[in-house]
């Protein structure tokens, strides 16, 4: 990944009336034309931004069509589905950019030789690159949404309530700027300790660059299939699908339970037959516990499979169902512009 | 968002730059001002003298002299000991001054000039104006200064050689204040102006 790219806003100069541009995280703004010097001041300690919707209606839900037909979802879902409503939504996010900076030291153990001994190498590093931390601003946890990577493409502008929905900020920027700071510092370490099994030291900051409240488009799309009610949320710039809910696919549950049943019963057949062939030699006992502890698992996975298989969820999405797809982690590593040491 | 026109601390001229420069210069009175947390306000900073000249253009690059007590309480480090004895490494103990350099210069050069500058603590003549060059523009906030001399300690203990392995230290700020040292610049290369090694 790059180096974070800085938003950029355009306002116009109080002095001489020409376009001024203010840069992510950057409070003194200079015009370029009259060479004034500005503080930039905000409502809320931190600076508001939206991106522009580049995404139309007809293209998500071609796109949320696609996503129909992807992974173990109900077969006849395209089919279908109808869709009920889909309207455009701006979710706000705080996104802090800082230099994150940390000194681990711990050891790794290894094991080598003929005797496979076990051996303590001792490990230090020092982390020192780029990271942003990106959690949503509001109460919207039903939307499977917890934070966003912004794509280089998208649009900045200034922010204008009057111009979009969106809901309420409900967390206060102190304590995201703290949770994010906090975050960001507890991965330099993590990223510093990667190779240590244990760690005896480590101590962390971050030296803040932009913090951000962004409001981001979405394409909010809900359907319905045999009478039950679902959603997705298309991301409003790239047109991927981030979060939703959908029905599973029976067909699957039946194949995941019936092929679950028939591996495992055969895996502790097998056991038990050659325990009876080897008349309990250790070979065939230790066939069989190898059996048992196999089909353990694999009842296990295939029972998360039928028990939780009525249901997708797509997204950092809570609750009962087949997780699928990947969740957007808080916090992202820049490694442009890096001064790792590893030793 | 709001742009609030910035003014000189001392004559109420509107102050103009042509640079992001968190000390900005008024055109007017010639008096020189901080920029912090949307405010200017005095400012006490000094400037060292150019005692080994290089070619290239004279420039004053800012730093932050963070001046701290550093205890090192506990320290357990593996292998390295003779390497150490050897090269008669030096040690960052006591109280000292950090050099914390806070302009946007290239980190190969910065990384090298904070190192050596708070080991050699070099002494040096402090004179009244920019002679015979230009400032470089500042770019790091006072606030950030200490934790960035803390790292340096901590850059330190771990590039010695051996292993650090276990380490209890306290770290007390007693003032940050501005030096401006003299560099040469050529292309994108940068010779510092004092001894410091």
């Amino acid at each position: 990944m790059s180096e974070a790219q800085k938003i950029l806003v355009s306002m116009t100069c109080p002095s001489c009336g020409g376009q001024v541009q203010c840069e992510e995280g950057e409070d003194l703004v200079l015009c370029k034309f009259c060479e004034s010097a500005f503080a930039l001041t905000t409502d809320e300690g931190a600076n508001k931004v939206m991106y522009k919707m580049t995404v139309d209606k007809d293209k998500a839900l071609a796109k949320v069509k696609a996503w129909f037909g992807s992974g173990p979802k109900a077969k006849d879902l395209a089919a279908k589905a109808a869709v009920t409503e889909a309207y455009p939504l701006y979710l706000p996010f705080w996104r802090l950019i800082a230099r994150g900076k940390a000194c681990v030291c711990g050891i790794e153990e290894q094991r080598s030789g003929k005797d496979n001994q076990k051996v303590e190498i001792p490990r230090e590093a020092l982390i020192n690159r780029e990271y942003i931390y990106s959690e949503i601003a509001c109460e919207a946890g039903d939307l499977g949404i917890q934070s966003i990577v912004i794509p280089d493409r998208a649009e900045a502008i200034s922010y204008d309530d009057q111009e979009i929905v969106t809901f309420g900020v409900t967390s206060s920027r102190d304590a995201a700027y703290e949770v994010g700071g906090k975050a960001i510092s507890q991965q330099a370490v993590k990223d510093g300790s990667d190779r240590m099994t244990r760690v005896y030291f480590s101590k962390s900051f971050f030296f803040p660059k932009a913090f951000t409240l962004i409001y981001y488009p979405f394409w909010i799309v809900r359907y319905t299939y045999e009478d039950r009610t679902y959603f997705a949320t298309v991301d409003g710039i790239t047109a991927h699908v981030v979060s939703g809910r959908a029905p599973g696919n029976a067909g699957s549950q039946s194949t995941a339970a019936g092929v679950g049943g028939a591996i495992s019963g055969g895996a502790i057949g097998l056991g038990i037959g050659l325990a009876i062939a080897t008349d309990g030699a250790d070979v065939g006992i230790g066939v069989l516990v190898v059996g048992i502890v196999a089909a353990i698992v694999l009842i296990g996975y295939f029972y998360q499979r039928f028990r939780y298989g009525d249901e997708i969820l797509e997204g950092a999405l809570n609750g009962k169902g087949l997780k699928s797809g990947r969740t957007q982690e808080k916090v992202q590593s820049i490694y442009n512009e890096t001064y790792d040491y590893f030793k | 968002m709001l742009l609030k026109e910035l003014k000189c601390p001392g004559c109420g001229a509107p102050l103009k730059s042509k640079e992001r420069d968190m000390m900005l210069a008024c055109g007017h009175c010639g008096r020189i001002s901080m920029y912090a947390d949307g405010k200017v306000g005095d400012v006490a900073y000094s400037i060292a003298a150019s005692v080994k000249e290089s070619p290239g253009e004279l420039t004053y690059v800012p730093f932050w002299i963070v001046n701290a007590d550093l205890n090192v309480k506990k320290e357990n480090i593996s292998g390295g000991k003779i390497s150490r004895f050897i090269t008669d490494q030096k040690q960052m103990r006591g109280t000292r001054d950090f050099y914390v350099c806070a302009a946007a210069i290239p980190e190969e050069f910065s990384r090298k000039w904070n190192m050596d500058l708070t080991l050699g603590q070099p002494k040096l003549d402090i004179i009244s104006g920019f002679k015979g060059g230009k400032r470089a523009v500042m770019t790091m906030e006072k606030g950030i200064a200490g934790e960035n001399a803390e790292f340096l300690f901590l850059r330190y203990e771990t590039e010695i050689p051996g292993t650090l392995q276990k380490l209890e230290y306290d770290f007390k700020i007693n003032s940050t204040k501005v030096l401006y040292l003299p560099a040469y610049k050529t292309n994108d290369k940068y010779v510092l102006g004092v001894p410091y090694e």
